[in-house]
Formats: C-alpha cells, sequence, structure tokens
C-alpha cells in the first residue's frame, strides 16, 4: 500500500515536471489520435456493422413484407400448397416477379430525339427491362410499406389499389427520371396494356437483397394472365408473403414447411435472416475493413512507440535525477508506465466512444435528411465489437509501452553527470537486453510474444479462420522486405556518397540516409505499406474496371434474350438473320463466342446430393448461391461453346434419354462430388435424380452462354421449357434491332451486357470509395507514425541544423538536404510499395475474381506514377514540415545549451 | 620583370590597420515569464587586429549570448557589431550564413560534429559550402598537420574526446577565417587535450600577427580574402589561467563590462 502511494506520489511529480515544457497538449493530442485513430476505425466499422445486421433482423418482417416469404421458380402455387400456407398463417397474400421488356409510349417529347418528335405516337415507344412484380394491391405490403408517388402535383392516391386500378402501374423512380415519362404513358408489358400512374419511391418487399440488375414495376397481380410472361417455361418466380399467427417462430413454421412439401424446391426467406446474401457481403466486408483498421492500428503503436521515446529522451534527466535521490528503477518504471497508461487508456475510451457513436450519429443524419441506406440500422451499443476494438488496442497499446518504459528502466543517474557519454539514446543498450545472458533480448521476446498474440488474436477474430492468419503472414513479409530495402538504401547511400561530396548538401542528406538514425526501419516500414495499401486498392480498382469494364465486353456478346419460347425460336432466328447475325464467328473478333448461340433453358433448385438433403450438407460459403436459389438449367448434345471437358467422357447418342449431367467443376470440388455420384434437383416442383457423367470447366468470363449444371438431350425435354440466347448485335443496327424485337417478341426479355456492366461498376464504384477512405486513414496513421519518429531524431537534427548553418549553409539550402532525404525515402519505399500492389492486385483479381489482368496498359503506369507522386508528397511533407518547424527557430534556439 | 617595376606599399604595421571588432553599445533583451529579462546591457569595445580576446565572468554574466551575438548567431536588441567593417547586424539571414561560412571559425565546447560525417567530411564542409573545389584536399592537410591522418574516415562515435576536438578546431580554421569563436574549447577535454588544443589555437592566432605583417606587403596582389589579415581569437572561458594567455581580458557581470584589462591598463 505504502509503495503504490509511492508510484501514485512520483507519477505525479514527473508528470507535474512533464507538464513544464509547454508542448503537452500537442503530445498528448499525437498519442490520442495515433492509437485512436486504429480504435475508433476497428470499432466504427465492427458497430456499424452490427447496427445494419440488428437493422435487417429488427425490421426483418418489414424488408420482406411479411414474417416469411417464399418463392417458386417458373410455376404457381398449385391449390393444394395454397391451401397449406392460408391453413399455417394468419394471413397470406401472393404475387409473382419476372425480369420483362416493358414498352412505354407517349413519352415526354423532350426526352426523344427529334427526329422521333414528329412520327406517330406508336413509333416514339421505347423499351426498357425491368424487374416487374405483380402484387395483391389491396394487402401488399402485408407488413411494413412500401412508399409512391404520383407524377404530377396531384393529389396522392390513398392506397396501392388506386395506383394499381384499372390498369395502373408504377415503375422506379430511376426509370422514369432517365426516362422524362409523361404521367398517364402507356405501357405495354407482354400482352398486358396499362397506364403509368406514379413512381415507386421504395419498395423492399419485392426485393430479395441482391443488387437489382433493372428498375422494379408493380402491377395488379390481376393482370398476370394478360402478361402472358408466368406461362409455362417463363423465368418467371411464384411469390407468396405470409403472416404468421402468434407463437409460431419462423424456424418452426419452416420446419413444418420442410416436412409437408419436402420436394417443393420452395426459397424461403424469415423475418430472422431476412437478407442472407447481404448479411455475408456485410460479413466480407466488415472482415476486410477491420482489418485495414488493424494495419491503422498496428502503425499507430509503432507511433505511440516512438513518441513514447521521444518523450522519454526529453525527460532523461527528470528520470536519472529522481533514481540518484533514491528512486529505484522499479519505483520509476512503475510511475511512468502509470503515467502513460493514463494517456493511453483515455485514448482507447475515446477511440471506443467515437467508433461506438458513429452508428447513432449517422441514424440521425439518415433520419434527419430522409436518406436511405437500403437497409435499416438500428444504433445500439455492439459491446463484442467494441471488446474486440479495445482488446486489439489495449494489446498494441501493452506493446508499444514494452520499449520506451525498457528506456526508463536503463536510464543511470550517471547520465546527470556525464551525459553524453551515458545517454541511453546514444548507448542503445536496454536493461532488458542486459538482463538476458545470451544477449538474445528479453525484451525482444517480449514484444516478438506480444506480436504473437495479436496475430492470434486476429486469427481466431475474423471469418473466413484463414484470413487473419493471411493478413499477418502478408503483413510480416512486407515488413521484412521493407527492411531489407531500407538495409538496401543504407548501403546504396554509403557507397555512392563519395561521388556526392561536391554538393554538401546532398552529400549531407545520403551521409542522414547512409547512417540513419534509431527508428529509420520504422520510418521506411510504416511509409511502405501504407502505401503498399493505397497501391493494392488503386490496382484492384483499377483492374476491376478493365475487366468489367473493357475486356469481358470486348470478348462478350452484346445482349442476352430470355424467355423465348418454343414457337418463337425460328422467327427469332429469323429476325437474327436479317440483321445479319449469324451463328458463325467473326473474323474480325476470333476471341469472341459466335455471333449468336440459342439453348433450351429451365430453371430447377438443388435438394439433395447422393441421396441426402441438401439443408443437412454444410456447403462452403462461396457457394452458398448455387443452393439458395434457383440454378438455370439446360441440356446439350455436345460441350457447349467456352466449357472444357475436364474429367470423364462427353455422352453419346446412346445415353439419350438417361438422366445425366454435366457439372461444372468448382461446384463438383465445392460439393465433395465426384464422377457417378447423384443430384438431385426440384424442377417445376418435381425432383429429378441425376448421375454425374462429367465435369467441365467453364469460361464465365465469355459472357456466353453457359450452364453450371447441363443435361444429356432427352432428360427434360418433357418439361415446359423456353430458350435463351446471346447475340453479338451490330452497334449501328442496336437502336433499330430493339425496336423490331419489341414490336415483334414483347414478350421476349432483352438484357444488354453494357448496362449491366455499367451498374456492376457503380456498385464496385461504392465499394472503392470506401476501400480509399480506409486507405487514406491508413496512410494518415502511417504519417504520425513517421512524424513521431522523425520527431525523435530532431533534438540530434536540429543541432546539426544549426551547425550547418554557423559553417555558412543558409535555411533555404538545409530544407533542400531535408527534402532529397525524404524525397528519396518516399521515391525508394513507394518503388517497392507500387511493386507490392502490383502483384497484390493481379494475385487478387485473379485467385479471388478469377478475372483477368493485363498490366501492360498506360493506366497501371500512371495509377503507379500517382502512387509514388503520393508517397514522395507525403515524406516530403512530414520529413520537411516537421524539420521546418526546427528551421524556423533563430539559429540561437537550435545551439542553445553551448 | 623584377620586383623593383611593382609600387608595392608600404608594409603596414598591425596597428595601422582598422579595429577587426567594434563592439557599440550592444544590447540584448529577451521576454520571459516575468517580463522582458536584460541580458545584456550598453556595451561597447573595439578589438585590435590580431589580438586575442578573453571574455569571462560568472554564470548568466551574458558571455556566451555575446559571443553568440559576435557570431551572428543572435539579434541584438540594440547597437551594432562591426567586424572588419562591416555591421553584421543589418545583414540578412542568408548573408549572415554567407559571412559566417567565409569570415568566421566557431569552436564550441561539445565539438558540435556532424554525426553523420567523417571526420575528413566535417572539415570539409564550410569549404563545399563556399565553393571550393579543393575543399577535401585542404581538409585531409589541415587533419594531417593536427595528427589526425588515421583519422580521416572515422565518424564522430568512434574519435576521442580530444581528437573530436581537433578536429572541430580543424573545421573552424580551415576557411582561413580572421575571427574565431571559442566557447569554453577545453570544458569537455581533460588537462592534456585541453592544453593541446589551446596550443594549436594560440599559434594558429600568433601566426596570422607574422603572416600578417607579410601579407600586408601582398594585399595589392590578393583583395576579398580574410586571409593575410591578422587573426583575432575570442575565448569564452572560466579558467583564468587559459584567459591569462590572452593578450586582453574583458570581465562581464550582469550583461555589463565590469572590467577591461586594456582600459585598466590604460587608466592605470
Amino acid at each position: 500500500m505504502k509503495f503504490l502511494a509511492l508510484i501514485w506520489l512520483v507519477a505525479g511529480k514527473l508528470r507535474h515536471q512533464q507538464t513544464g515544457g509547454g508542448r503537452k497538449g500537442g503530445f498528448v493530442g499525437l498519442l490520442m489520435i495515433s492509437l485512436g485513430l486504429g480504435v475508433t476505425s476497428m470499432a466504427a466499422i465492427g458497430s456499424l456493422a452490427a447496427a445494419m445486421m440488428a437493422g435487417m433482423q429488427q425490421h426483418g418482417a418489414e424488408l420482406l413484407g411479411g414474417d416469411v416469404k417464399i418463392a417458386v421458380s417458373q410455376r404457381e402455387f398449385s391449390p393444394a400448397e395454397k391451401s397449406w400456407l392460408q391453413a399455417h398463417s394468419q394471413q397470406v397474400i401472393f404475387g409473382a416477379t419476372t425480369r420483362a421488356m416493358v414498352r412505354v409510349g407517349n413519352a415526354n417529347p423532350t426526352a426523344a430525339q427529334p427526329s422521333q418528335t414528329s412520327q406517330p405516337s406508336q413509333t416514339r415507344q421505347t423499351s426498357h427491362l425491368v424487374e416487374v412484380t405483380l402484387v395483391d394491391s389491396e394487402h401488399y405490403p402485408l407488413i411494413g410499406a412500401s412508399h409512391f408517388a404520383p407524377l404530377t402535383d396531384a393529389p396522392t392516391p390513398k392506397n396501392l389499389a388506386q395506383y394499381l386500378a384499372d390498369n395502373g402501374a408504377l415503375l422506379g423512380k430511376e426509370l422514369v427520371t432517365q426516362g422524362q415519362f409523361k404521367p398517364g404513358a402507356s405501357l405495354q408489358l407482354g400482352g398486358w396494356h396499362g397506364i403509368l400512374q406514379g413512381v415507386i419511391q421504395d419498395n423492399n418487399a419485392a426485393g430479395d437483397g441482391r443488387p437489382r440488375l433493372a428498375p422494379g414495376m408493380l402491377i395488379d397481380l390481376r393482370a398476370m394472365d394478360a402478361t402472358d410472361l408466368t406461362r409455362a417455361g417463363n423465368l418467371f418466380s411464384s411469390l407468396a408473403w405470409l403472416r404468421l399467427p402468434p407463437g409460431l417462430t419462423p424456424p418452426q413454421f419452416r420446419q413444418a414447411l420442410q416436412q409437408a412439401w419436402p420436394e417443393a424446391g420452395w426459397h424461403v426467406q424469415d423475418r430472422d435472416d431476412p437478407r442472407p446474401g447481404l448479411r455475408r457481403f456485410l460479413d466480407w466486408v466488415q472482415s476486410f475493413l477491420t482489418l485495414a483498421g488493424l494495419s491503422a492500428l498496428l502503425l499507430g503503436g509503432m507511433a505511440v512507440t516512438h513518441g513514447l521515446v521521444h518523450r522519454i529522451q526529453r525527460r532523461e534527466a527528470d528520470f536519472a535525477l529522481i533514481k540518484l535521490l533514491g528512486g529505484t528503477p522499479t519505483l520509476v518504471v512503475l510511475a511512468e508506465a502509470l503515467n502513460i497508461s493514463r494517456l493511453l487508456v483515455t485514448a482507447l475510451l475515446v477511440g471506443l466512444a467515437v467508433g461506438a457513436a458513429i452508428p447513432f450519429g449517422l441514424e440521425w443524419l439518415l433520419r434527419y435528411q430522409d436518406w436511405s441506406l437500403g437497409v435499416p440500422i438500428l444504433a445500439h451499443i455492439a459491446w463484442q465489437k467494441l471488446a474486440m476494438a479495445g482488446g486489439f488496442g489495449g494489446l498494441v497499446a501493452i506493446l508499444a509501452l514494452v520499449e520506451p518504459l525498457a528506456r526508463v528502466v536503463a536510464l543511470r543517474p550517471a547520465l546527470l553527470f556525464r551525459p553524453q557519454q551515458t545517454s541511453l539514446a546514444a548507448a542503445g543498450r536496454t536493461w532488458f537486453e542486459r538482463l538476458d545472458p545470451r544477449r538474445l533480448g528479453l525484451r525482444r521476446l517480449l514484444v516478438m510474444a506480444g506480436w504473437m498474440a495479436v496475430a492470434g488474436l486476429t486469427s481466431v477474430a475474423f471469418h473466413p479462420w484463414g484470413l487473419g492468419l493471411v493478413f499477418f503472414l502478408v503483413l510480416g513479409l512486407g515488413y521484412g522486405m521493407f527492411r531489407g530495402l531500407a538495409y538496401g538504401l543504407t548501403k546504396i547511400c554509403g557507397k555512392i556518397r563519395p561521388y556526392f561530396a561536391p554538393w554538401p548538401i546532398l552529400n549531407l542528406a545520403l551521409s542522414r540516409l547512409a547512417r540513419p538514425r534509431r527508428g529509420f526501419i520504422a520510418v521506411f516500414a510504416a511509409m511502405g505499406l501504407s502505401l503498399s495499401l493505397v497501391s493494392l486498392a488503386v490496382f484492384i480498382g483499377l483492374a476491376l474496371h478493365q475487366a468489367l469494364g473493357e475486356q469481358i465486353p470486348a470478348q462478350a456478346p452484346s445482349h442476352f434474350f430470355i424467355d423465348i419460347g418454343q414457337a418463337q425460336k425460328s422467327n427469332f432466328l429469323q429476325t437474327l438473320d436479317r440483321f445479319g447475325v449469324k451463328n458463325t464467328t467473326s473474323s474480325a473478333s476470333p476471341n469472341r463466342p459466335p455471333q449468336f448461340l440459342i439453348a433450351p433453358s429451365i430453371r430447377g433448385r438443388i435438394t439433395a446430393l447422393n441421396g441426402v438433403a441438401i439443408e443437412k450438407i454444410t456447403i462452403p460459403p462461396n457457394l452458398a448461391w448455387a443452393v439458395e436459389s434457383d440454378r438455370g438449367l439446360s441440356w446439350s448434345a455436345d460441350i457447349p461453346y467456352g466449357s472444357r471437358l475436364v474429367m470423364g467422357n462427353w455422352w453419346q447418342a446412346e445415353d439419350f434419354g438417361t438422366p445425366l449431367i454435366s457439372l461444372e467443376e468448382s461446384l463438383a470440388y465445392g460439393f465433395g462430388l465426384k464422377l457417378g455420384d447423384s443430384m438431385t434437383l426440384t424442377i417445376l416442383g418435381r425432383p429429378i435424380t441425376a448421375r454425374i457423367a462429367n465435369l467441365r470447366r467453364v469460361n464465365w468470363l465469355s459472357l456466353s452462354l453457359n450452364h453450371a449444371i447441363l443435361f444429356a438431350p432427352g432428360a427434360l425435354e418433357a418439361t415446359p421449357y423456353n430458350y435463351i440466347a446471346t447475340a453479338i448485335v451490330p452497334p449501328t443496327q442496336e437502336a433499330e434491332f430493339m425496336t423490331q424485337m419489341g414490336q415483334d417478341f414483347p414478350n421476349i426479355t432483352i438484357v444488354s451486357i453494357r448496362e449491366v456492366v455499367q451498374q456492376l461498376l457503380a456498385m464496385m464504384r461504392a465499394l472503392e470509395q470506401g476501400a480509399r477512405l480506409i486507405a487514406v486513414m491508413v496512410v494518415m496513421t502511417a504519417l504520425l507514425a513517421v512524424g513521431q519518429v522523425i520527431m525523435t531524431w530532431l533534438p540530434d537534427r536540429t543541432r546539426d541544423l544549426g551547425v550547418c548553418q554557423m559553417l555558412g549553409a543558409t535555411r533555404k539550402m538545409m530544407l533542400f538536404s531535408v527534402a532529397v532525404e525524404f524525397a528519396l525515402v518516399g521515391l525508394v519505399a513507394s518503388c517497392l510499395a507500387v511493386e507490392i500492389g502490383l502483384i497484390g492486385a493481379a494475385l487478387v483479381v485473379k485467385f479471388v475474381f478469377g478475372l483477368p489482368l493485363d498490366l501492360a496498359t498506360a493506366h497501371f503506369a500512371w495509377r503507379g506514377l500517382a502512387v509514388m507522386g503520393i508517397g514522395v508528397v507525403a515524406a516530403l511533407g512530414v520529413g520537411v514540415g516537421v524539420s521546418y518547424f526546427s528551421l524556423r527557430q533563430p539559429l540561437a534556439g537550435l545551439l542553445r545549451g553551448e | 620583370m623584377n620586383e623593383a617595376d611593382f609600387s608595392l606599399p608600404r608594409p603596414v604595421p598591425p596597428h595601422l590597420f582598422p579595429p577587426c571588432l567594434v563592439i557599440k553599445n550592444l544590447s540584448l533583451t529577451l521576454p520571459s515569464l516575468s517580463g522582458d529579462l536584460a541580458i545584456l546591457r550598453q556595451i561597447s569595445f573595439t578589438s585590435k587586429p590580431g589580438e586575442s580576446l578573453a571574455i569571462i565572468g560568472p554564470s548568466g554574466a551574458g558571455k556566451s549570448s555575446l559571443l553568440m551575438i559576435l557570431g551572428g548567431i543572435e539579434r541584438p536588441s540594440a547597437g551594432a557589431v562591426i567586424i572588419n567593417g562591416c555591421d553584421i547586424t543589418q545583414l540578412p539571414e542568408s548573408a549572415l550564413a554567407v559571412w559566417r561560412g567565409t569570415h568566421l571559425g566557431i569552436v564550441f565546447q561539445s565539438f558540435r560534429l556532424i554525426a553523420s560525417l567523417t571526420a575528413l567530411e566535417n572539415v570539409a564542409l564550410p569549404l563545399q559550402l563556399a565553393g571550393h573545389r579543393d575543399a577535401n584536399a585542404k581538409a585531409r592537410q589541415a587533419l594531417t598537420e593536427l595528427g589526425l591522418e588515421a583519422r580521416l574516415n572515422h565518424f564522430p562515435e568512434q574519435l576521442s574526446g580530444g581528437e573530436q576536438q581537433r578536429v572541430a578546431l580543424a573545421r573552424a580554421l580551415i576557411g582561413e577565417p580572421n575571427l574565431v569563436l571559442a566557447d569554453e574549447p577545453t570544458g569537455n577535454l581533460d588537462q592534456e587535450n585541453g592544453a593541446k588544443v589551446m596550443d594549436l589555437l594560440f599559434a594558429w592566432q600568433k601566426s596570422g600577427q607574422k603572416s600578417g605583417q607579410k601579407s600586408g606587403q601582398k594585399s595589392g596582389q590578393k583583395s576579398g580574402q580574410t586571409q593575410g589579415l591578422p587573426r583575432n581569437l575570442v575565448l569564452i572561458t572560466h579558467d583564468a589561467a587559459l584567459a591569462a594567455r590572452c593578450d586582453r581580458v574583458i570581465t562581464l557581470g550582469a550583461g555589463e563590462i565590469v572590467k577591461d584589462s586594456q582600459t585598466q591598463d590604460i587608466t592605470s
């Protein structure tokens, strides 16, 4: 107790002495920011993700439009199914959804081409791809609310039924804004004719959480027959929204459904997990962003270490004096640890508090501005996420304390008498190192143990399991590379220095690099690792843009055609032929698929593998998509274009009629299937079990007509089916072709690859913005670390600058010398960072996204140069900035003490 | 062509050179928490060419401040510092830097060598900054003359205190300044090394008197150079014995001259 009181007393004395310097505020601020930024980012990312998850769970029923939402593919619910659903729910409503082309007439003349305005009204029709939902307008949505608005200032109708009455329809606001349609514009959807009544503002219940590739459209379910879009064979889904009776939970309902209809192939979503795909995506994004936050935290730890070393360097005499007056090393180090811990704990708590507050702030902002993220957020204190951020922050803070406190222990009172000889900064050895008889260094062992603890915690805290470990391995490898490069730079500068002897300012800069101060490796590694992250983000973004925006469209068809009826096939092919689209490969574009491909199409759901129900099988997360929804199925006598046989034999004519399937190899490996195994699919409500005859490798990037599951001919022909097709339509004929298709085949859905790619690019840009924001934050933390290290150099550096000025150098010359030094550091570090970024991007793009990468383009060179420029400017900014404040002092101040 | 063809100026005795150092009404006031603090008050003196001048006094008397003003390191609050006819208080910062590099040598108590440069590079630095092409050769020669030929490529941390101070001395003298300011140059050295360093410093200063007489005869051939002018030394020390080796001793007390051996001599 007495000892504790003594520690408190000495800590108070040291604190009092330290506040006398007048720089406490700045130091504390930097310390707080260094540690706080990383903790804040980790806590904020975790809290935001938790708020979104909680929001989705809390408002699950509103998002779905019911407690449970059920979808079946390519068929309507049978009367028996409908009865069962009605019997097991408090209320049920039915609907349907599909993608289709809507033809809009009587468009606003200002949106039309001048040449078209003089045409008769029927020729001013335009076709648009929409995701149409047919609903029970009296009761939709069953739970929650959708929002609609009229096109004019007319009073808002009271409910959806009024909008959809008398063949009324609502269109997505993006389409209405883009098309500038007039109220009352005529609409044609398949065989149905209606009137545009208003705009869909938000309609969560119609979506399933996946990004929409087309604007929405709502019409009354009673128009279903008139549209002719939901006839057998067409790619549509029937929907049912249910309100569960009190006491029946979604899992209980699912169980009952499974028991009653084991092979119905229904796709069920419930209020507990309304958006499974989005949840997985959020998990994935959260893991990556939190790892980036951890990078910032680790760099912050480096900054804290060097900041504290600097603080102790400035106060060496204080510690030595306390020791001289009778303070034991333990007493002094504990007193200083108390002082530092006070600051670090404050930084941690502030960081956690800010991180925890961000979802609340965002929730308020969204409500205040009436904005929407697409998912509701429910701000709350996410203790688990905060504990993780706090745990990592605490561990990094403890790691950061080891080196500075070891210095305090090692300080000798003799420093007061012979500062030059006994100053720890000059000695470079610490108490911990002396402790170890073999000079391995207990301090290093402690630090290593701390790092292993951080690595271990990272490995178990992030999903998937290996991600954290890979992160640490990559980090360690990167650190090792930058350490090696720093060593190489010092050696090269030492070698070339004599050649620069006639230029003393350059020689001075090189001499400082050849004989760097302690912490130089940290400066180099912090700069390099953070720039590597920037270049990785930049190059991945660029590679994805190139692949999606240029390379894939260059070898892909221009359009997809869906729901080509069996009777329409020959007319459709004739239309293509009229526009010069032949079933041959163009000699001008040998990498592109034939100008058109057509294949039968039907949808089915995987329900069992080798006789085991899919619900009982653990499916790898990356293949969850394959079993969560319906898969497109087809059959072919020959190996399709873009596929290659990798295992087994292709079927012969004698095999036709046998239920055989050709499976895409990644699905087979992921499901643990081999040749001869069986797969059960539910097609139009009927189970079909087929044997795996062979495996194929599919080049999905060709966007050619391919199916993961392909049947041998003869197995499915008896089921109602349609055709799907791809075609390369010459751009010059596209407008005319679309008009013709709209007139001749109003039921055929046409998807423009260019528009899909634009949608994908837009989504990617949003992700890129997030990644860049995190990268900028990491760079800022790295610069803080670099600044703190440079601060530890300042006493010697300031003196050297003063001496040089004494010998005839001007301030400008000295600034130039410092600029050369840091520009070289920035340039060399960013060169390696660009290399690492390029290699990392190539690996990620190739193996994670499975996309092609062409590095030999000017875009990559320019981006690389830009990253190098950022590196040089950042290094110059922090190096020259910190040194400039030293040089601004009067010369007498620089040499004070003489 | 023989020497008779030249109309050489007559040899000028050192006492006829204009005063090397003229200090007029020099004051230095620095702000402090308790108000302005007068460090130096109305100090005036002149120093003859070729004179060695010791400034002594108790701690806080203003010795180092005076030295810093003489070196153009500190700006005075009032007064003038005229060195070889140039009032350095009027020079802008960049001109002061050039002036220091070409006209002044400074020796510090704790050597002030640049840690990242070798002994040779430390010594060559002022000449290189002044644009001399033969800086390395001259630095090598200077260090050799000071007995450091085996230490040319050593870094300061690899040298003993005495060696470091000799390197610092070589650096101060290599530009052949005619004024050297030395602030407790033996403060960090043992007696033997301290004596060696001071012997070298006084030898340099005395050799200037002789060369000054000789070069005075050649002043028509060389102009704009400090070379050939008598050499002045301003030494700050607490060591009375060391101060006694100087031609003149000024004692400071509370920012004022309390005693000047020269005026004392005159008045006595």
